[in-house]
Order: C-alpha cells, then structure tokens, then sequence
C-alpha cells in the first residue's frame, strides 16, 4: 500500500499567540495520485494549510509527513524537489520569456554559483510541452493573457519535478475558457505519478476534475473522501453555512445554491 | 523523485542568441573605446594625441600611462558597479524605477563622506568606510521606511521611503557643508559631491579595486539567482531558495562597491538607473544576459561621458553633471516611448 | 527603430547645443585686453600693426569673391597689405598669419595671392576670409588682425629659461609639502582659488613679472590692479576654470603655484606629469611671511623677499611698541555689508581669518568672537546681536558693487543702528579700500592694520600724537616700494580708486 502523499496529523497553526486557531487539529492523508480539492469558505483556513504544507508556516502542534518521511526532515532543497507551489498570482517585474521563466523551477536542483546546464533546459521545454503552451516559449511572460500566466506558472512548478503539485485557487480569476483550459492541464498531469492537492472556493471546479475533496470550515475538517461520497448536499450546506443541492447532470455532479 | 519525461531539445531561441551576441558586440565595443581614449585628451593638443607624441614625448607618455590609463580604468569601473547596483536593486526590490540614488545609498555615501572630511579626519581610508557604512545605513533606512509606508504599492512605496532618506541625509551633508571650514573642508566636500574622475591615480585605483572586483564577481556569479529574487517570497520560498540570505549578500556586495567607489568619485547620477533598462531592452530580461550587458554598457555609457569631460573643454566638466544630462535625457525619451518597461 | 532612435537624436541634440554654447563663453587663452566697442569708429582690424576702422576698409579696392559654394564681398586682402605696408614704410613680408579672435590662425603665403582675394564683411558683423586660391583651411573666419611672420604669436608671454643650482633648493609648503627644486623655475603658472593673492606678491618682484606666464581664473579676470603695475599682465593668457592636468601641461610650466592647506586632485594629477608645484596659504599674516619667503626663494630673490618682510614688520612693530602698555582695548565690531539680489546681508568674519586678524593687532577687542561661532566662514549675523554687542566702534566692509559713502550714510539714517553708541559717538567707519578692500588676505592688510590702529588710537596714532601714522604717506609709499609705482602712476591709478576717510 503506498504510503499517502501527505499525511497531516493534528495540525494546528495560531497566526497570534492567543487568537484563534487558523488550523484546529487537522487531519487528512492525502492519497498518492489522487487530485485533491481542498473546499471551504473564506477564511477557512485553505491557504493557511498550504502554507503549512510547504513549511512556510510551523505548526504549533502536530505534524506532517510527506511521502512517508516527517516534513521537518527535509531540507528545504529536498523538499522544494518533491513539492511545488503554483501560487494564486505571480507577478513578474520584468520581461522573461516564458521559457526562462519556467526555467526558474530548477533552482532546487542548482546551487548557488551554478547557472542552468543542458538538462536543465530540456526539463524546462518538457514542461512547457505537458501544459501544452511550448509555442508560447519565447514570448515575454508580461505579455501573456491570465490563462496563459496561470500556465506559465504551473509549467514552472512542473520543472521542479515535484511528486506533489500544490496549487492555490488556480482557476479564481479566470474565465470560463481559460479555466476549463486550466483545469484540462491538471487533469492530465495527474497521470505520471503526482499529487495535485489544490485549493479552490468554485465547487463546479472540484466536480470537473477532482477525485478527492476535503471539505474545511473555521480551520476545522468537516470531511474527506472521494468525490462521491463527500460531495452531497448536507456536506456542504455545512461547509458552506447556505442550502447547497447536488443534481446529476449527464453523470456529472453539479453544485447548486439555493435561493 | 519523478520520472524527468524530456521532451524535443529545446532549441535556444533566436532571441537568447541575439541577447548573446549582443552581450559580445558590446565587450568588443567597450574594448575599442578604451584604446580610443588613450588617445583622447588635451596634451600636446587639444582632442586628438597623435602617435608621435606617444612615441617621442616623455611628457606625454608619462601623463597617458600615469592619468589617463587609470582614469578609463576608474571610468570603466564606475560605470560596471553603478550598472550592476542598479540590476541588483532593480531586481531584489522588483521595481525597475530605482537605483542607488533613489535608495538612499549615494545620499548616505555623500553624508558618510562628508563627515569624515569635516569631523573625522578626512583621511582617505575614513572617507571609504564612512561612505560605505552610511550608503549601507541609507539603503537599509530605506527599506524599513518602505515596509511602513501605507500609501499605494511596493513599487511607489519603496521610492517614496528612498526619497524621504535621500532628502534627509541630504541636509545632513548641507549642514556638515555649512558648519565646514571653507579654507580646506568645504572646498572637497564640493569637489566631491560634484562627481568626477579628476586625476585618479593608480593609487586610488589599487585603494578601491579589492573591493570593487570581487565584489562585482560576486553579483556576477550569482546573476540567475537575481531572477529567482525578482519573484515573490512564498514562490522563491517554494522553490528553495533562501532569500533572506541570497538578498543580503548580493545587496552587500552591490552596496559595498557603490559606496567604495562614489567614495572616490562623488556621485554620479543615473547611470544605475537607466543603463539597466536599456540593457534589457537590447539584450533581454533575463538576468543572465542583463548584468553582463548592463555592467558593460554601464561602463561604455560612463567612459564616453567621462572622455567627453576631460576633452571637449579647456576646463574640466564634472562628470555628474555628464551622466545626469545624458542621462535624463536619455530616461526622458525612454518614459515618452513606453513608460519605461512597466507592466501593471 | 525610427521612433526611438529620434527621440534619442533628439536628446544628443540638446545635449550638444548646450556643451556648444558653453563652449563659447570659455576662455581660450586670448588675452584679456581685447574687449573693444563694436561701432564703425572703432579699429576692427590690426594689419602687420596697422589699425583700420570700417569705413577705411570700405575706402579700399573692395573685390567680390566666389568660391566652392561661398561668395564673399568685402576689401581686397592683397590691396589692404600693400596699404598696410606702405603705412609702415616697409616692404610686405613673404607670408602673414591671419589670425581669428579665437586665436585660431592660418598662415599664407603672398605670392599665392591674387586679386581674387578678399576679406569679406560677413551678416555676423565679422570680417571672413575667402580665397579661391589656396585651401579652405585659411579662409579664416572673424579675422581680427593680420600679422607678418616675426610678429606671429609673441604676444603671450614666454618666460624664460630655467636658471640651474648648485644646490637644490627645498622649502615647505603651505601644506606641509617639501618641494624640492633644480632649478629656479622660468616658467611659472598660478591656478586654483583666489589667484590674485599670488599674482600681487608675485608681481612685487622682477622676477615674478618676467616668468609668469599664464593664470586661471573663476571670475572674468585674474586681477583687475596688476595692469595698472604692468601692463604686460593684459597678454598673460588665463585659462578657463578647472584645467586639468594635461591642458596645464599643455603651457609646459616649471612651477605651479596653488592656494591650499591640503593636497588637492590638481596636485595630485601633476605628481603624476611630474610638474613640481607649491601650495600658498596667504590666509594669516604668519601665513604671508612664510609664503613670501618661498616665493621670493622660487624666484631666486630672497633679499627682496626679505626687504618686503622688513616693511611690514616694521610697521608691525611700530603699533606693537605703540600698544604695549595699553591695557583697556576698544570693543570693535567688523562686518561686511553686501546686498544681492535685493537682500542685505551683514556677516562677521571668521576667528581664523585676516579681517579678525588685523582687529587683533591694531589692538582692538573683536566682539563677534564670544559665543563662538557656528561656522569657520562669513556668519551672517542680525541687529538684535548686533544691539546686544554695542560695540563702541564700528567698521563695515562694504561690497565692491556698493559705494561706501551711500552704505554709511544709510546705516547711520537707519534708526536701529542710530541708536547704537558707536553712531551717536561718530565712530562707524567705511574700512578702507583702493581697486581692492584692504580687509582682504591680499599683501594691503598691512595697510589696513595701519588704518585701523589710526581709528581705533587716535590719541597714539591720529594726526600729531606721539606715534602718529600718516596713511596717506604710508599708502603712497607702500604702492611705491612694493610695485614700483612713481607718483604719478599713484595718482592716475590709485588715488581716484582710494577710499579712506568715510566715516
């Protein structure tokens, strides 16, 4: 049985000392390949988890093991090859071309002094050619529409090579056609051995692609499973505090709100 | 790990090759206007020292090996350190609207400077450290100040904070100015807040040149990390990078140059600033291509004004005067073509 | 490519406009004595020594000339020689130099000169050279004087060779330097700040008048007394501010002599060109005996030197012996008055500096000095302190652009200062000046000293007390012993200019 990708054991983050909890006691294990939606309102905590699943924030109890080893082993080299950061907006100051900018998702695998080799570049135009935006290689990422950026970024956290791909709310600000777009790339990476573990507040989107959900309200789980079972109506009239209705459409599972 | 599925060999693209090349022609122009310049200046004639004179005349020889040669030697070190500065800060602060002199670093190095003349001593040594720990002072000034600041983005912030200490370490040097003894100290205050290459000598050269070179190899071999810094914490971050760290020692090393060499030279005005833009423009963005081609063009851009200085006239020019003409010009035409390059 | 490529042409173009028109206001080497009217009656051109006003060119042979793409109406040029030189008696030389005002020449051979020749009125009001005969490169444009070949460019002064030494001559400089020489230089230069504080001591020798031959200046001229002691002064080339090291090495001097306590860049570029130079202080009156003494060493006259240093003792010590049992010293106040702009401004000199100096030993207590001042340099000070102090004497330094007589009255009509006991007492004085102020570190402080112990001692210097000074004696007779100056050059020059009796 392969270990989960990430296991998150009683998780619990303060942002002040004596506030409340961003993260109460969270436990979920991530299985390895699945496409994991983390669902929740705003403030929920969504982020806050991601942040602490790269290491960005320490918990202050609890622990978190990625592929089977304790988080807090690794170093931040180690951990930055095994898990990448698609963040919800990345703002480039200035005109890299696309390929250079995916590019940028080597650094792991350079030390200091060392400048990109060959296979470095290779790694970047592979990338480039999985989210399917290779003909975009050579433009300046400034120049890029909001679809093409948002692929651009993951392109450049798929050069990482992670074993888990960490995305945060990828589609929010994008249209209809760039996020089917979007969400047709993670879907596809799915299928060489990763993780996508990502954070989104559209329910519709979870539906499109994902095969897990994990479902969070006030730092708290209110449940995690497969799709089938945690996409229902009373989960997420819960999660959401507002009557949701889940209809079958066409085999497919469509979120609604209730007036 | 993942399997690394590689694709097509990626091809390096016709504007990477360009950008290149580009970097090269510039090296090779650099070195052509080195060997002109030893040929320009004022002795025997005006302009132009023809071979002759080089080959007959002690004189003249004494004056190219032992004032002109160290003068383009200083030109072209200025012109790198304030170029690469400029790279350097314009990356670290993603905001392609600063350079030393926006950041508070050329203030602090004249205040710095200024105190040492009038109440340290003035020995040169004093004057070097004094420039370097109060340009230090100021850029760190700066960047507290701009974290505070709670009116618009970062962009404006950290200009706003850098003109606040700018202004401030300013009338520190006024006042330093004021209270000088105008018989020895307000006259190299002046002279060095002018900004000029006056009679550098080897002497000068060999004081700042331990500090310049490996300084300025520093940033040079960390130059792609300069991309990984231009992006926004949580990603570096993500993709290991310790940017605290990395920040630190690339703005250490970029400070420590500036501040050694205004610390000979006095200030020298907007070549940090705009040489890095038209740097990108020729050679591309990417901070590979960019540092080496800026520092070049830099040096270029601050060999021509300097040889323009110490030849057009029968008096000196002061070369801050050159650079700033040039300079914002130069900016000026840039920001009517198309604001300078920034993106929303 | 256009778009960006324009606007940077654009800028190159200002750029280049604005170094082209400040190229034309610097000097160039031309002697300073040529500022003549621009009118019809007035010489426009000297031809081998010959002077023509307008209408006499007019009154020549005039040609019309046509070469390349330039036409040119103007007097004949071989018809204006051969009148020159029959006004001279003489024969025309082989060859002229047609020199421009700029000092640019072009040399040109007689024989190669026809009738086409001409010396053309330009729209500018200039006189341009145009022959079809010869190259280009001799239609000299804004000729202003013609000269034969033994006459071509003497004008600037050569000094002389270097005189050799048995021993080598070392002295310390002002700022701590020791220059050692080979030689007594021949050829001497003065840059820097404050040139005519060198130039009068150096003009009080022989020597210093014969091997000076070139001086920067800041303002538009090195000294505006020195013509009066020499008029060769007026073809001692003055260079525009801030030469550097190679346009000095360019006049080839033997010595450079600076104003300045430290090192500065200049001094360290002519290390380097190996150019031996001597750094003046001039600020004290230690100061000045050990300066003079070294330019009297650079010049190989020590016992001139020495007579000068006597003078001035001299008269030193007169006051001293005169003050030596005085013990209640007058409260003084020395300010300068200047008005810039509209804006008045009353200053006190600096503890350190001549003015303060010369109240000192004519035995004068300075009031400005309690309560130190801020700076080491003119303070500006206002009337509350000025009442506070109520100094029982008064002398005002009053601005060159300012006359005195006015600046007194004025004060003395203003109700602040005539409440104050020095203007009810009479004693508010103008501080004296001829072509310049004798408060100033130039070599009149010694007059100034005289003056000020007559006004502050009547009783022990004025007019037949037991140590009287006669200033106006005094005066003549310094303007005598140290530049030479008879009577009746005195009363040409310096008498009309002299101011020192407004009180």
């Amino acid at each position: 049985m392969t270990p989960p990708a990430i296991d998150i054991r009683q998780v619990t983050f303060r942002y002040a000392v004596a506030g409340t909890a961003a993260l109460d006691a969270v436990t979920a294990a991530i299985p390895a390949g699945s496409i994991t939606a983390i669902l929740g309102p705003n403030g929920s905590g969504k982020s806050t988890l991601l942040h602490v699943l790269l290491g960005l924030l320490q918990p202050e109890s609890g622990a978190v093991h990625v592929s089977g080893r304790a988080q807090h082993g690794f170093s931040r080299r180690e951990l930055s090859r095994i898990m990448g950061l698609v963040p919800q907006d990345e703002h480039v100051t200035f005109e890299l071309s696309v390929f250079e900018y995916a590019l940028l998702g080597r650094a792991p695998y350079l030390n200091l002094l060392s400048l990109p080799r060959e296979e470095d570049r290779a790694v970047a135009q592979a990338a480039l050619e999985s989210v399917g935006i290779d003909a975009l290689a050579h433009r300046p990422v400034t120049s890029l529409s909001g679809g093409e950026k948002q692929l651009a970024t993951v392109a450049r956290a798929l050069t990482q090579a992670p074993e888990v791909l960490l995305l945060d709310e990828p589609t929010s600000h994008l249209d209809l056609a760039n996020a089917r777009r979007v969400l047709g790339v993670m879907r596809s990476l799915r299928g060489q051995g990763r993780t996508i573990l990502w954070t989104t507040h559209d329910p519709n989107a979870a539906t499109a692609i994902a095969t897990d959900v994990l479902l969070m309200r006030n730092g708290r789980v209110i449940a995690h499973g497969p799709l089938a079972e945690v996409m229902t109506g009373p989960l997420l009239t819960a999660t959401y505090d507002v009557p949701v209705q889940v209809i079958d459409v066409e085999g497919r599972r469509v979120v609604m709100v209730h007036e | 790990m993942t399997e690394i599925r590689t694709g097509t060999l990626p091809q390096v693209s016709d504007q990477e090759r360009q950008g290149r090349r580009r970097v090269a022609i510039l090296a090779v122009v650099l070195l052509a206007l080195v060997g002109v310049s030893l040929f320009l200046g004022r002795y025997p004639g005006p302009y132009w020292t023809p071979l002759s004179a080089l080959r007959d005349d002690a004189l003249a020889q004494r004056l190219v090996l032992n004032l002109r040669l160290p003068r383009i030697l200083g030109a072209v070190m200025v012109g790198m350190v304030l170029a690469a500065s400029g790279v350097s800060f314009q990356m670290i602060f993603r905001n392609p609207l600063v350079d030393s002199g926006f950041l508070g670093v050329s203030a602090g190095a004249s205040f710095g400077a200024s105190l040492a003349i009038v109440a340290l001593g003035g020995a040169p040594l004093t004057i070097q450290i004094s420039a370097a720990v109060f340009g230090t002072l100021g850029l760190v000034s700066s960047y507290l100040l701009g974290t505070r600041i709670r009116y618009g983005d970062w962009v404006l912030r950290l200009v706003l904070a850098g003109i606040a200490v700018s202004a401030l370490y300013s009338s520190g040097t006024s006042l330093l100015k004021y209270a000088a003894d105008p018989l020895r100290q307000l006259p190299e205050i002046t002279f060095w807040m002018l900004g000029g290459l006056w009679s550098l000598t080897w002497a000068d050269i060999l004081q700042i040149a331990p500090v310049v070179v490996p300084c300025l190899l520093v940033i040079l071999l960390l130059r792609w990390r300069l991309n990984l810094l231009s992006l926004r914490d949580e990603t570096a971050y993500s993709l290991g990078v310790s940017a605290g760290r990395e920040r630190l020692v690339l703005l250490l090393a970029a400070v420590l140059a500036t501040a050694a060499v205004v610390s000979k030279t006095g200030l020298i005005g907007w070549v940090g600033l705009i040489v890095p833009h038209i740097a990108r423009r020729w050679v591309g963005s990417d901070a590979q291509r960019a540092l080496p081609g800026a520092m070049l063009l830099g040096a270029l851009f601050t060999l021509f004004c300097d040889d323009i200085a110490r030849t057009a006239l029968t008096g000196e020019l002061p070369l801050g005067i050159l650079t700033s003409m040039l300079g914002a010009a130069i900016f000026m035409a840039l920001m009517i073509r198309d604001g300078a390059g920034m993106r929303r | 490519m256009s778009f960006r490529t324009s606007r940077l042409l654009l800028a190159a173009l200002v750029l280049v406009t604005l170094l082209l028109s400040a190229c034309q206001s610097a000097e160039t080497g031309r002697p300073v004595a040529e500022l003549e009217a621009e009118t019809t009656a007035s010489p426009v051109i000297d031809v081998l020594g010959v002077a023509y006003t307008l209408a006499e060119l007019q009154g020549l042979e005039q040609v019309t000339a046509t070469a390349q793409d330039r036409t040119a109406t103007g007097v004949g040029l071989l018809a204006l020689l051969n009148d020159a030189a029959a006004a001279n008696g003489a024969a025309l030389p082989e060859t002229v130099s047609l020199v421009a005002s700029d000092g640019y020449f072009a040399n040109v051979t007689i024989a190669e000169l026809d009738g086409t020749a001409v010396l053309g009125y330009s729209d500018e009001g200039t006189l341009d050279a145009l022959i079809p005969t010869l190259a280009k490169s001799t239609w000299v444009r804004d000729v202003a004087e013609i000269v034969g070949p033994e006459t071509a460019d003497t004008s600037a002064p050569q000094g002389i060779e270097p005189i050799p030494l048995d021993e080598p001559l070392t002295l310390t400089d002002a700022a701590g330097r020791t220059v050692t020489l080979d030689a007594l230089p021949g050829r001497i230069m003065v840059v820097g700040t404050g040139p005519h504080m060198t130039l009068h001591i150096l003009y009080m020798f022989d020597e210093g008048r014969e091997r000076l031959i070139a001086t920067e200046s800041r303002a538009a001229t090195a000294s505006e007394f020195l013509p009066f002691v020499d008029p060769a002064f007026s073809d001692v080339p003055t260079l525009a501010a801030n030469p550097n090291v190679e346009q000095i090495a360019t006049m080839a001097p033997d010595l450079v002599i600076m104003k300045g306590l430290v090192e500065n860049e200049t001094g360290k570029g002519l290390t380097q060109a190996g150019i031996p130079y001597l750094y003046v202080n001039l600020e004290s009156m230690d100061a000045f005996f050990t300066d003079l003494a070294n330019i009297g060493a650079v010049l190989g006259n020590a016992g001139r030197a020495a007579d000068i240093a006597a003078w001035y003792r001299g008269a030193l010590e007169g006051i001293d012996a005169a003050l030596s049992d005085v013990e209640d010293k007058p409260e003084v106040l020395l300010v300068s008055y200047s008005s810039r702009g509209g804006e008045v401004a009353v200053k006190v000199p600096a503890q350190a500096w001549m003015q303060t100096a010369e109240v000192v030993r004519a035995g004068g207590d300075p009031v400005w000095l309690d309560g130190a001042a801020f700076t080491d340099g003119w303070t500006v000070t206002n009337f509350e302190q000025i009442a506070q102090w109520d100094p029982a004497k008064i002398f005002v330094i009053v601005d060159h652009n300012l006359q005195p007589r006015e600046v007194v009255d004025g004060l003395k009509a203003d109700e602040n200062w005539a409440a104050l006991q020095a203007v009810q007492n009479d004693e508010l004085y103008a501080f004296p000046r001829d072509v310049f102020g004798w408060d100033q570190p130039e070599p009149r402080w010694i007059l100034g000293v005289q003056w000020l112990a007559t006004r502050l001692y009547p009783e022990l210097f004025g007019a037949n007390a037991p140590y009287a000074i006669d200033m106006e004696a005094v005066t003549r007779s310094w303007f005598r012993e140290m530049y030479g100056m008879d009577e009746a050059a005195f009363e040409e020059h310096i008498l009309p200019r002299l101011e020192m009796n407004v009180d």
